[in-house]
């Protein structure tokens, strides 16, 4: 309990400083400084700048609160998604729950990345930096529902078949009431489970189409980006000690990530 | 469970799977713009014969109809973007990343399940300390990463696109196998094994794992889909000319001949490894 509280604090403090950006970062995320092209790490610059003289401090700080405000969104919608789909399916009747069930394999049946890859290809690639980033997170979130909604099937046929629905049944108590009043509240913790799980997948993921080209539209930052930045920084990365401020997305990114998986994980013994 | 159900179960999901992908990328919004349309060079007829070639793609069972008669043929019909026939481009790249994916999950396997039961036989000491935190930091590097820490630092062709694939996977199946093994190891059974004086490793090989065979064989299966999700970007970074990278360069130009084509094989992959576990399953693991 005390370490999750731990990482609660540096998850918030992380979250605050990356909402309070604009005053924390030193420069705009795509002010240019021709003066100062790929410069090392100065007073100005603490991280230096790249390839087109913009402040590396700065889209570290405004691409991470990207990822780190829209992840969470994304995730938001898929476990919505989930909630509907898989409530759905054990809910109502046989027939839903074969139709659901047919549709969540199919959709299982193809591997994430490519199913992302897929959508996102199809949408439109050269539009406004801001619509960008909004069809990348509801890609990830309107595609991220499968999973989940096994998960919820299975946690509200249970619930359906406890003892004290049971009894609401036999004393008379509405279907809508039994949902509201039994069922919800009882497969909350489930749906929160759920969001935490999603939560690194879906940061990852944007890290992986973003390292191929297919995130959020330049000059707006992502870890996605920042990654494919390094791409062409290879010869300087292979003396990391001399250039460690290139590494300063990467170390930020497994860092939070690797927060959020300790955050979800569960007691050991159990699956 | 036949095998003619499970020949079936694979025909409808990969069949379904290319229509749907089909629908869903033909209807996505600006699937209709097409980048050759900024060609300033384009006369008026190319733009209109563009327009009308987007216009067919939107009949949707048709187009299936005819897809699925050619697929019946041998035929898969030509990449709009590489101009090359499907089939050509596809016994091009196929045996690539084959041949990659079955290196990977033997190799991640080799790694995960070793690691978790020398972390199992080990439990508090510095080692199992060891295991864990690497494959939590594995587990929180994204498979591009991994391929351009590769590409700098290690050898960046030949086997690296192995190794990246088969360090994606290492976390997910050590995770998994060695929960299964520690919940195996406080069943009763178990307990009665170890209080009758029964040694360690066979405790191990004869009480602890075939309990929970059944589920690392369900997992061999999935490992499959798992490591063509990673395949994709290490294929991308490491520039390897395997299916992966193809439908990244799809995807890009909007190749719906060959994200169809893709689309299918990619679902049959998957589907038939999980059918292949599945029958593993039923004839290794009695009442399965």
């Amino acid at each position: 309990m005390k370490l999750r509280r731990i990482i609660a604090c540096l998850l918030i403090g992380l979250a605050v400083l990356l909402l309070g950006a604009r005053w924390v970062a030193p420069h705009g995320y795509e002010q240019q400084f021709r003066d100062f092209i790929a410069a090392s790490p100065t007073k100005e610059f603490p991280l230096g700048t790249d390839a087109l003289g913009r402040d590396r401090l700065a889209r570290l700080l405004y691409g991470s609160r990207l990822s780190l405000l829209l992840a969470p969104a994304a995730a938001a919608v898929s476990v919505f998604l989930a909630a509907l789909i898989g409530g759905l399916a054990a809910f109502a009747g046989k027939r839903w729950e074969r139709a659901i069930l047919l549709a969540t394999d199919l959709t299982l049946s193809l591997p994430w990345l490519f199913l992302i890859l897929t959508i996102r290809g199809a949408m439109p690639l050269d539009v406004q930096p801001e619509i960008s980033v909004l069809i990348t997170f509801l890609v990830l979130g309107l595609l991220g529902w499968a999973g989940p909604a096994r998960v919820v099937r299975a946690g509200v046929k249970k619930i359906i078949a406890s003892d004290f629905v049971f009894q609401a049944n036999a004393m008379g108590t509405p279907p809508r009431r039994i949902f509201f009043h039994y069922i919800l509240p009882n497969v909350r913790p489930l749906l929160f489970a759920q969001f935490w799980i999603s939560l690194p997948v879906f940061i990852l993921s944007e890290a992986n189409l973003g390292a191929m080209g297919l995130s959020v539209s330049e000059p707006m930052p992502s870890w996605g980006n920042l990654l494919r930045e390094l791409e062409s920084q290879t010869s300087a990365l292979e003396h990391p000690l001399q250039n460690w401020w290139l590494l300063a997305p990467i170390v930020l990114l497994v860092g939070v990530v690797s927060l959020l998986q300790v955050w979800q994980q569960r007691p050991k013994g159990s699956l | 469970m036949s095998v003619l159900r499970a020949l079936g179960r694979i025909l409808l999901v990969v069949v379904a799977g290319g229509f749907l992908a089909q629908a869903l990328i033909v209807f996505a919004p600006g699937y209709s713009a097409d980048e050759r349309e900024l060609d300033p060079g384009l006369s008026a007829e190319t733009r209109q014969t563009m327009l009308q070639e987007k216009a067919k793609d939107r009949q949707l069972l048709g187009n299936y109809g005819r897809f699925l008669s050619g697929l019946a043929r041998g035929e898969l019909g030509t990449s709009r973007s590489l101009g090359r026939p499907v089939k050509e481009l596809l016994e091009d790249r196929l045996p690539v990343t084959l041949l990659a994916i079955a290196k990977s999950v033997t190799l991640g396997w080799c790694l995960g399940f070793t690691l978790a039961v020398i972390c199992f036989a080990y439990p508090g000491s510095p080692i199992e300390t060891l295991g864990l935190v690497s494959t939590n930091l594995l587990l929180c590097l994204p498979a591009a990463l991994m391929a351009l820490l590769l590409l700098i630092w290690g050898d960046a062709r030949g086997s690296a696109g192995v190794w990246v694939v088969a360090l994606a996977l290492t976390p997910r199946i050590f995770r998994y196998s060695y929960n299964l093994l520690r919940q195996s190891h406080e069943s009763p059974h178990v307990l009665l094994a170890m209080a009758k004086g029964l040694g360690p490793i066979r405790i191990l090989f004869h009480h602890v794992i075939p309990p929970i065979a059944g589920q690392l064989i369900a997992l061999v299966g999935l490992s499959v889909s798992l490591g063509l999700s990673a395949a994709i970007p290490a294929e991308v970074v490491l520039d390897i000319p395997g299916i992966g990278q193809l439908a990244w360069q799809a995807a890009l130009s909007r190749d719906l001949p060959l994200l169809v084509n893709l689309t299918f094989v990619v679902a049959l992959i998957g589907t038939t490894a999980n059918a292949l576990s599945d029958y593993l399953l039923a004839e290794t693991v009695p009442g399965q």
